[in-house]
């Protein structure tokens, strides 16, 4: 029978952070998600996580189990042997157990602008795309942003300021997509001393990406975008 | 894009890429011309005077030399800012150390440019 030994915190009774091991009966499939779910309705109705979809879509489910960041929903015990650790998502504050507190990683993303900003006016049809240039952002769309690139960034560790890999792969997601008109402005903002030349290519982010995408090469891509954008004259001043 | 923010790294990050290739080319080739094909038996002991008459021998490694030493006093410096940029200083501690750096840059060419006029000019 696996072990769960799970991060366990409550701040309301003043006592300090433990790890507290759980014997989870193992099913043939099962999912981590599904332990924590055995725990809570079995032996401790007290234990705290988040999860809503148990498919890897809604990104919810995001923690640091047995020694890197994955969805719990799609990790599989079998594959994580007898002894499963799993704490909260790092860089954030924990509200309780393996739940944290995600408004930094939303701020962020909300200051990339993370909508489409038109050239003109919007008319009253949709906008056309052709498919070659919708597949040049495919890669970033699918991004669910469960927060494991964030959890895992030694950047972010060190510097609150910092965007973080996720609102700036999203960035390139908005630079890179035909529909929008503000490419320079975005490029000029993801540029400053919170954004793309902060990052060391630690490649952290790129690893543990349960969707498989690639936030450390769309940040090479923005570094190259800027410098083009600089050459040319186009990078509007900030600051 | 309104968000108050500050200067941006478009221009550090590319020449401290640029300057660092230049420093790949510049290195090897000073390595090359002084110490991996230098052979003691037909050419003596590597020492200031054989430095010194091999480099008279063209105008070029005069150019050579003086763009070496601004291009290795940027490329570190301007290292060093990138780290420092990461904790962040202050406005005020930023402008104090972006003077400290352009200082400490200008002393370290002139020094480099006397050593190299006192080496072409044939001064010891
Ligand atoms: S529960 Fe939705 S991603 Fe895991």
């Amino acid at each position: 029978m696996p072990i769960f030994s799970v991060f366990r915190y409550n701040p309301e009774d003043g006592s300090d952070a433990f790890f507290q091991e759980f014997e989870v009966p193992e099913k043939k499939g099962m999912a981590v998600l599904e332990g924590l779910y055995y725990i809570l309705e079995n032996l401790d109705a007290t234990l705290a996580f988040r999860s809503s979809c148990r498919q890897g879509v809604c990104g919810s489910c995001a923690m640091h189990i047995n020694g890197q960041y994955r969805l719990a929903c799609e990790t599989q015990v079998a594959k994580m042997g007898n002894f499963v650790r799993i704490r909260p998502l790092a860089h954030m504050t924990v509200i309780r157990d393996l739940v944290v507190d995600m408004e930094p990683f939303f701020r962020q993303y909300e200051a990339i602008k993370p909508y489409l900003i038109p050239a003109e006016e919007p008319g009253d049809r949709e906008y056309i795309q052709s498919q070659k240039d919708r597949r040049r952002i495919d890669h970033y769309v699918d991004c669910i942003l469960c927060g494991a690139c964030y959890g895992s960034c030694p950047v972010v560790a060190t510097d609150e300021k910092y965007l973080g890999p996720h609102a700036l792969m999203k960035g390139l997601r908005f630079v890179d997509d035909s529909r929008d008109g503000a490419a320079y402005e975005r490029l000029a903002y993801l540029s400053t001393d919170n954004g793309i030349f902060r990052c060391h290519t630690i490649f952290n982010c790129q690893q543990v990406c349960p969707k498989d995408l690639d936030p450390t090469g769309a940040i090479g891509k923005l570094k190259m975008k800027s410098v083009w954008a600089k050459l040319r004259g186009k990078l509007p001043k900030t600051g | 894009m309104t968000d108050k923010a500050s200067g941006q790294g478009t221009l550090g990050w590319f020449l401290q890429r640029i300057s660092g290739i230049f420093l790949a080319f510049f290195l090897i080739t000073h390595l090359n011309v002084h110490h991996l094909f230098h052979d003691i038996t037909t050419s003596g002991l590597i020492n200031f005077g054989s430095v010194q008459e091999n480099l008279s021998s063209s105008f070029w490694w005069q150019v050579f030399y003086f763009l070496f030493v601004p291009f290795v006093v940027f490329h570190a410096l301007n290292g060093i800012w990138a780290i420092i940029a990461d904790y962040r200083p202050s406005g005020n501690a930023a402008i104090f150390l972006r003077a400290i750096f352009w200082i400490v840059g200008l002393v370290l060419i002139v020094i480099g440019a006397m050593t190299l006029i006192n080496l072409f000019g044939g001064g010891v």
